[in-house]
């Protein structure tokens, strides 16, 4: 239970907390002393290059790592401790797909039935995903496409509050991302959290409210998309200036 | 905190929609039928020479038919039955590729009951299929002692002998698992676990010591279901220390199993 309720720069209860993680993988720092928030009614960008940290500080999140240092709360508690988490958190992690073998259908049952989620929402987050056709296939069989889309299925099963989505346009076509931008907006004007990580620059400054950018491990800029593209032309200039990087300097 | 029981059925959910399990069980009954389909001629010839004082003649040797075709319907699932802990290796291993374990954590981020209601789905599904094996054999058995005996088939020495049956293969299978999770490969788990076999089948440890070959667990299993039978190579127990060492074994890799599942980041 929390005791209080903190409220963040912009008078909003957040919904997810991240405060001082830090994350090691042996000798190397992968995540440094995070801290950010995500707030109801508003689509939080989790920003930064391919190895930034972004993937790892989601895993710490979801208690799929452990965090060397810090906490990371959903609605004030850890993870971990939620009951059927599925009805509250929606996730989807880059890297965490279905076993190839499996077909998609089978792939969505077992998830539900470990939160004891009606087997009539398998076909009704298929049909949302358009999947519905190919629900009997083999994942095997999938494009990179229909993976992200059976992995937003499984993320919207449980019909929950908060969505995790770890680079969710990976792999989609323009129109399959823009339907992933329109869905993610309309679910947070309905007073749903979506935190959403990418490298997706303008996607991204297409979808959020707000944005928290990291890079080698440690959060650089966080705000409202407004304040962090403040002074650039673009978000994608804001990052560049953020970070200190060049397009094709790291090629 | 989610119900245990609904776990169990979406990790046995898992392991009924894997083909590489129903490959597996393919060839577990199919050997299963070939090695009961080797035995039916010797079963049918040892109860055509059966006396009226219960005994047969064997290979020029007098022994009482009931104990011989039981401890024969023993052996005929024991040897198929080497390969329930490739089963279990293949169940486990799954949660190790394309990332499903950070999924399946995703879904149940308690670890201990992740780990638990795996653990029961496996044991659940090696139980099943063991019954089946014992279920064929039986038939087969069926077969040559109708005429004579049929009532040998449920009495209480047979189910005595099919619970120690499924006592190893529940145990083999486990054993198997646990190791998987562990080493978090497939393949190392199928290869650790056979090495384990090969130390027993090459008497390396026997050799040196026979109180310590008791508990390797293909020793054990040997153990356990082939006493009182020319076994091939000396048993190095008894059916009691068998039972024990196959238990403590599963037990052992499933603890350490958990352990791991519970410490480790889900990678």
């Amino acid at each position: 239970m929390r005791t209080e309720e903190a409220v963040d720069t912009r008078g909003l209860v957040p919904v997810i907390e991240v405060k001082d993680v830090s994350k090691k993988y042996g000798p190397k720092v992968a995540v440094d002393r995070v801290s950010f928030s995500a707030a109801p009614g508003r689509v939080t960008g989790f920003l930064g290059p391919n190895g930034a940290g972004k993937s790892s500080t989601l895993r710490v999140l979801l208690g799929i790592d452990r965090a060397t240092s810090g906490t990371a709360l959903i609605e004030g508690r850890p993870y971990t401790s939620l009951r059927q988490p599925l009805r509250t958190v929606g996730a989807m992690l880059d890297g965490a797909s279905a076993v190839p073998e499996r077909r998609g259908v089978d792939h969505l049952r077992w998830i539900a039935q470990s939160n004891r989620i009606p087997s009539r929402r398998i076909s009704e987050v298929l049909e949302t995903v358009g999947l519905s056709e190919a629900a009997k296939v083999r994942v095997g069989k999938y494009s990179l496409g229909m993976k992200q889309r059976l992995g937003l299925a499984a993320a919207l099963l449980g019909e929950p509050r908060i969505l995790v989505l770890d680079e969710p346009v990976n792999g989609l076509d323009p129109e399959g991302i823009r339907t992933i931008r329109t869905f993610l907006r309309r679910y947070a004007d309905q007073g749903n959290t979506v935190l959403l990580s990418s490298h997706l620059m303008g996607e991204t400054a297409e979808t959020v409210d707000d944005i928290v950018i990291i890079d080698k491990g440690r959060i650089i800029a966080n705000g409202s998309l407004s304040e962090i593209t403040e002074g650039h032309a673009s978000l994608e200039d804001a990052f560049f200036s953020l970070t200190g990087s060049q397009p094709g300097q790291s090629w | 905190m989610i119900g245990v029981l609904s776990i169990v059925r979406s990790e046995l959910t898992k392991v009924l929609t894997l083909p590489s399990v129903w490959v597996i069980t393919g060839v577990i009954l199919a050997l299963n039928v070939f090695f009961q389909y080797q035995t039916l001629g010797f079963n049918i010839d040892t109860v055509a020479n059966v006396r009226p004082d219960g005994m047969s003649e064997v290979d020029g040797r007098a022994v009482h038919a009931e104990t011989e075709l039981r401890q024969t319907l023993g052996v005929s699932v024991f040897n198929p039955g080497l390969l329930f802990p490739i089963l279990g290796a293949v169940l486990a291993g799954t949660e190790f590729r394309a990332g499903q374990l950070g999924l399946s954590l995703v879904a149940v981020p308690h670890r201990l009951r992740l780990v638990l209601g795996k653990l029961s789905a496996m044991t659940a599904y090696a139980l099943v299929l063991g019954l089946v094996c014992i279920a064929m054999a039986n038939a087969f058995m069926y077969i040559a002692v109708r005429n004579w005996n049929p009532g040998m088939l449920w009495s209480t020495d047979m189910l005595a002998a099919e619970a120690a049956l499924l006592l190893f293969t529940v145990t083999f299978t486990l054993i198997g698992a646990g190791i998987t999770l562990i080493t978090r490969r497939t393949l190392t788990g199928i290869i650790a676990t056979v090495i384990l076999i090969m130390l027993t089948m090459a008497q390396v440890v026997a050799m040196v010591s026979p109180a310590v070959d008791a508990f390797l667990p293909l020793s054990a299993a040997r153990n356990l279901l082939l006493q009182g039978r020319d076994a091939g190579a000396p048993l190095t127990g008894s059916a009691g220390h068998g039972a024990a060492v196959l238990a403590g074994w599963a037990l052992v890799t499933s603890v350490v199993a958990t352990l791991a599942v519970k410490r480790r980041d889900a990678r």
